[in-house]
């Protein structure tokens, strides 16, 4: 039963954090996507938990390239399913 | 693939927030992989895109009219809650006549409407998805 | 409906009292999603605990505050209150101190609520 976690914002993170299970797996989207690159962003997740971030908005934020290997850049489309993927999105 | 239904909550404000911006990213690529939008639900700040009012610069995207469109292609409803729109000013011609005011601006093809329509949606549809601020 | 779900709505506060009409609007969709028979939770997360703190006097601000809505959950049978056992430690407050009864949850606790809820919404 995991859910996807939708962060807009990076002052958030700590919010979601209380309630992201290792199981679940989170989309970064908007201003958000600062955080993909961020050095010591990922240590702050509990391990196991799969990150995205919307490539267009890492792209429309020059970001696209520095974005860490370990987070997937994701179409719209591929947004739209991930979030049918889960069994719920909990948007921060 | 299957066809999914869809609700989307938008609870941020156009140009104060990416929130209606995202949600039509959203929209538009649920609809172009084959999913249904059973409806759109403006809560909160969100209310405000249904601005009929609003100019934009017209350099910069024009969201209630982006919105306007794309219901108007896949007969989408576009559903505003009445009681945070009456509080931000968004009213249509019906509450302007019981509110005693000679204007109203809820722009064309949204609809107010309870918050009874965001619960209905979520308890039906396939997935919910919420933009916020 | 599946079975498993404990909720059908999870409603989780997340700001302090009186950040503009956030839990206002808040409550006024768990009292709704109640009245329309669907089981709703409530969790109050982080700076969201002290939505539920006792000594508001949102008067003096010629606020109207939740409290008055707060008091009225029950009527609506939502009576099933959760708050962050870190976020009462980080305030220095105890169940017994809340408005309302609650239940303190620890993070598992409180990811076990998402995960078996059919939709959430934060505030």
């Amino acid at each position: 039963m995991a859910s996807l976690h939708q962060l807009n914002a990076q002052h958030k993170l700590a919010n979601c954090l209380k309630l992201l299970a290792k199981t679940d797996s989170l989309v970064l989207i908007e201003a958000a996507v600062a955080l993909a690159v961020q050095a010591d962003f990922l240590q702050q997740l509990p391990q196991g938990v799969s990150v995205f971030a919307l490539s267009s908005d890492l792209q429309a934020r020059g970001l696209l390239n520095n974005c860490s290997p370990a987070i997937q850049p994701l179409s719209d489309a591929e947004w739209v399913a991930a979030s049918l993927e889960a069994d719920r999105v909990c948007s921060w | 693939m299957k066809t999914k239904t869809f609700v989307l909550n938008v609870t941020g404000a156009p140009y104060a927030s990416l929130a209606p911006l995202s949600a039509l990213r959203f929209a538009k690529a649920a609809l172009a992989t084959g999913h249904k939008i059973q409806r759109v639900f403006f809560y909160q700040e969100g209310v405000t895109l249904a601005n009929g009012l609003s100019c934009p610069p017209q350099d910069e995207i024009n969201l209630t009219k982006e919105w306007q469109k794309l219901a108007a292609e896949h007969q989408l409803e576009l559903a505003v809650c009445v009681a945070a729109a009456l509080k931000r000013g968004i009213i249509d011609a019906k509450e302007a006549a019981r509110y005693g005011l000679e204007q109203h601006n809820l722009a064309e093809g949204f609809v107010l409407t309870g918050l009874g329509q965001l619960v209905d949606g979520m308890a039906n549809a396939d997935r919910t998805v919420t933009f916020n601020s | 409906m599946k079975a498993s779900n404990s909720f059908d709505l999870l409603v989780v506060f997340t700001q302090p009292p009186l950040t503009a009409s956030l839990a206002k609007e808040g409550l006024d969709l768990s009292l709704v999603n109640s009245t329309f028979e669907q089981q709703t939770g409530l969790i109050f997360l982080g700076a969201g605990v002290l939505q539920l703190h006792p000594n508001q006097q949102p008067d003096i601000l010629a606020l109207k505050g939740t409290q008055a809505m707060l008091q009225a959950l029950g009527l609506y049978d939502i009576n099933q209150l959760f708050v962050d056992e870190q976020a009462l430690l980080d305030y220095s407050l105890t169940t017994a101190d809340l408005l309302l009864p609650t239940e303190s949850c620890n993070p598992l606790q409180l990811q076990k609520l998402l995960a078996t809820s059919r939709n959430v919404l934060t505030f």
